[in-house]
């Protein structure tokens, strides 16, 4: 009997679904796995968690929407915890994206070297994230470090502690970002050698300049990759961590100006034992991250031109 | 490179998923871990000896010093008791608390717990063995002065066994102070004339240094204050300091930074002062620091020039030092071993062998016997944390119980003196906020129980 089943399956809906994706399903499996086995469960209990008070040693406690209540209504270290990541997101993503396609256009000239060139630009991405490097920073920006000591001596300049002065210390992380951008410039580099030729060389019969070669083909041409960068990073940005833990000693300071979402969210579940605000936390950063994502998709049709005509 | 439309939506989920994934575990963001090393002690099987073999937990944090001493007397403690086997689980300072709660949260709690004067949290939560049945036999704390061994007491109930006691101190630099051709400060001066000397050693130090550090965000110090004035930072069951005394303190500080004897805001942000690599007074630049006495042979060892320790400033109607705990051992109440567990506690505090390899690292011992063996051993950098602890008890007072949920009022002090510091508050401001905070971290603890 069971042998006359099987066929019959074969031919079903699913069946042929199968066998035509089965290599993509294979492929894809041990990342479902992995979701369904070890994210949705955390996922699930967090969103419990985040209606509760959960100080991890004692069993939580219902309390409704307050810790959302108190977050957005009342505390004041969280909504500089939102300034500053906002702030870090939408100052460090152009800068990195622009840094990232400017050295890509320059090694995408025909270089020689091009391999080696494009292995030394990726090398800061490789080590940034690491603790050494952000270790690095602080004695590169602090008061007395290598950037001053040059400020000083070249134009005699008395500059700040770029570390610890409130007013700067943001922006020395955005710097550290933004030195770390080589997998966007990869991704535009790739990109840049899909674009045909013969475009360029049309629009050079037709007497386009410099400029106006960049804007009508490169940059129509480009779109998706931009469009791609774009939202990987600003995902990334969102969830920026280690270098203002470490940068900051974990404080998230002076006064709160390197505070970032991540950073606070992590004082609050492991140093203050408010699990349930932390939990609360991490979901009002997956609808704002979703909100973010979701406008770059709504507005891409604009922007983002397909050499297909958007029909794949 | 092209991306099609249908990839595109995938990449919607994807990314959704890929943040959710973060979002669910906010340690997976981290990435670093703080080097937990786990090594269970060696066990020396094979001699179980007819009784069945025991196995314990044991977790502490602290430098590697105390690391090796502590394995070091746990194999001591197993070689006599072979049929115990005792697995260490040991860390930073930094991870501690994250790790514990969270093997607190899974029910997998060692049997014995390395905790601090935050140990009345633990026992609010119900993680905490009673000891009194084992107060006697095993546990003997016969020889210690009653006073530090009811440190551990909560309510009447022996919940922790005192590992060892420090005090605050001001430590000086006294080859600065002889550069500058100054006395030495002198045990017993009050902050007047702190702020006056200070005004004629930077003046004579010059341009790059400076008298003591900004430790005006330093819960302790400013807990001293209080303390002087007959008030406290927490009563044992509410704060007891008010925005007045606060702006009062603040405004000291601010006075101090115009007079040019602490350093700019900047540096002190840059510079915690909380351990010696990361430290203006081990730089050379500053002349004295606030540390506790347990800290001052890390400090020492750390810098060629010799430092020597004082009380901290005099003021007020009363003495604001105490003499506090510097760590306490528990035991876990789901421990499975109570017996054995409050054996090796025992031998921790009281074997003579233990206790020579332990030394004062966690704190001057409580046990009579045990400091005066200790002392009589003790290289001269050490003895003078002993010298200095006899001078600390005459400038000091019964300790008051450490506010609960410490670690956030901690913050919230220091991100306002650093407001204050880079004048983006007033004194008033500043003290109103930290009250604000404190207040706030003491009505958590209680709605929780």
């Amino acid at each position: 009997m069971e042998q006359t089943v099987t066929p019959h399956r074969a031919h079903s809906y699913v069946g042929r679904l199968w066998k035509k994706n089965a290599v993509p399903f294979l492929f894809l499996l041990p990342w479902f796995l992995g979701t369904f086995v070890l994210t949705l469960g955390p996922m699930i209990s967090s969103l419990y968690l985040s209606f509760t008070q959960y100080d991890l040693l004692t069993p939580a406690k219902w309390v409704g929407t307050a810790n959302y209540e108190n977050m957005l209504l009342e505390d004041t270290r969280y909504l500089q915890s939102l300034k500053v990541t906002l702030t870090y997101v939408f100052v460090s993503v152009p800068l990195k994206l622009g840094f990232a396609l400017a050295v890509a256009m320059l090694l995408n000239k025909g270089l020689r070297a091009l391999h080696f060139y494009r292995t030394l630009y990726y090398i800061p991405t490789l080590l940034g994230g690491s603790v050494a490097i952000a270790v690095l920073w602080r004695q590169m920006f602090g008061a007395d470090g290598l950037f001053n000591l040059f400020l000083h001596g070249a134009f005699g300049i008395e500059a700040p502690d770029w570390v610890s002065d409130p007013t700067y210390s943001l922006y020395s992380i955005v710097a550290l970002t933004v030195w770390q951008f080589g997998s966007s410039m990869v991704i535009f580099l790739a990109g840049l050698k899909q674009i045909p030729q013969d475009l360029y060389e049309a629009a050079e019969v037709d007497g386009a300049g410099k400029i106006q070669k960049f804007f009508s083909i490169t940059v129509p041409m480009l779109s998706p990759v931009v469009f791609f960068n774009l939202v990987i990073q600003l995902i990334g940005s969102f969830q920026a961590f280690t270098q203002a833990f470490v940068v900051s000693r974990g404080t998230g300071g002076p006064i709160d100006s390197t505070l970032f979402y991540t950073l606070y969210l992590y004082q609050k579940g492991f140093s203050h034992f408010e699990m349930g605000y932390a939990s609360a936390m991490a979901w009002i950063l997956l609808l704002l991250i979703g909100f973010c994502t979701a406008i770059l998709f709504g507005t891409s049709r604009y922007w983002v031109h397909y050499a297909d005509g958007g029909k794949s | 490179m092209r991306i099609g439309r249908k990839p595109a939506s995938l990449l919607l989920i994807s990314t959704f998923m890929l943040l959710a994934a973060c979002g669910g575990d906010p340690s997976t963001g981290s990435g670093s871990q703080p080097a937990a090393v786990s090594e269970p002690s060696s066990t020396k099987g094979g001699k179980s000896e007819g009784k069945d073999t025991v196995a314990l937990r044991i977790m502490w944090w602290g430098s590697q010093a105390r690391h090796d001493a502590t394995n070091k007397v746990i194999d001591l403690f197993e070689q006599k008791n072979p049929h115990i086997q005792v697995s260490a689980e040991y860390l930073g300072a930094d991870g501690y608390w994250d790790k514990l709660n969270t093997l607190v949260a899974g029910g997998n709690a060692p049997d014995i717990i390395q905790l601090g004067n935050n140990y009345p949290d633990y026992v609010s939560r119900g993680t905490l063995l009673e000891l009194d049945p084992y107060i006697g036999k095993p546990i003997d704390l016969g020889t210690f002065d009653e006073q530090i061994a009811s440190t551990g007491k909560l309510d009447g109930k022996q919940y922790g066994v005192n590992m060892g006691s420090n005090a605050l101190s001001i430590v000086y630099n006294t080859e600065l102070i002889k550069k500058a051709g100054m006395e030495p400060p002198k045990e017993g001066w009050t902050w007047e004339e702190m702020e006056a000397y200070s005004k004629q050693l930077v003046g004579k130090l010059g341009k790059g240094y400076y008298a003591f550090a900004d430790q005006s965000g330093f819960t302790h110090y400013l807990g001293h204050y209080v303390r002087q004035n007959g008030k406290a930072l927490y009563n044992g069951s509410e704060i007891a300091f008010d925005e007045a005394l606060g702006t009062k303190w603040f405004e000291m500080w601010n006075r101090f930074r115009q007079e040019g004897i602490i350093p700019t805001a900047a540096q002190s942000a840059a510079y915690l002062e909380s351990t010696p690599d990361n430290s203006l007074l081990v730089e050379g630049k500053l002349a004295m620091l606030v540390i506790w006495s347990n800290q001052f042979v890390a400090f020492q060892k750390a810098m060629k020039d010799e430092l020597q320790m004082i009380p901290l400033p005099a003021g007020g109607s009363e003495n604001g030092m105490w003499i506090q705990p510097s760590q306490f051992m528990t035991i876990n109440k789901n421990s499975k071993h109570p017996q054995e567990a409050a054996q090796l506690l025992n031998f921790f505090v009281n074997d003579p062998e233990a206790t020579l390899i332990l030394g004062s690292d966690r704190g001057i011992p409580g046990s009579t016997v045990v400091r005066d063996a200790l002392k009589a051993n003790a290289d001269p950098i050490t003895l003078k944390t002993y010298n200095y602890l006899d001078v600390a008890v005459k400038h000091s007072r019964e300790m008051d119980r450490e506010m609960p949920n410490i670690q956030e009022w901690d913050t919230a002090l220091r991100n306002s003196a650093q407001k204050l510091a880079f004048g983006k508050a007033s004194a008033a401001d500043a003290a109103a906020e930290t009250v604000k905070a404190a207040v706030a971290a003491v009505s958590k603890s209680k709605s929780k129980s």
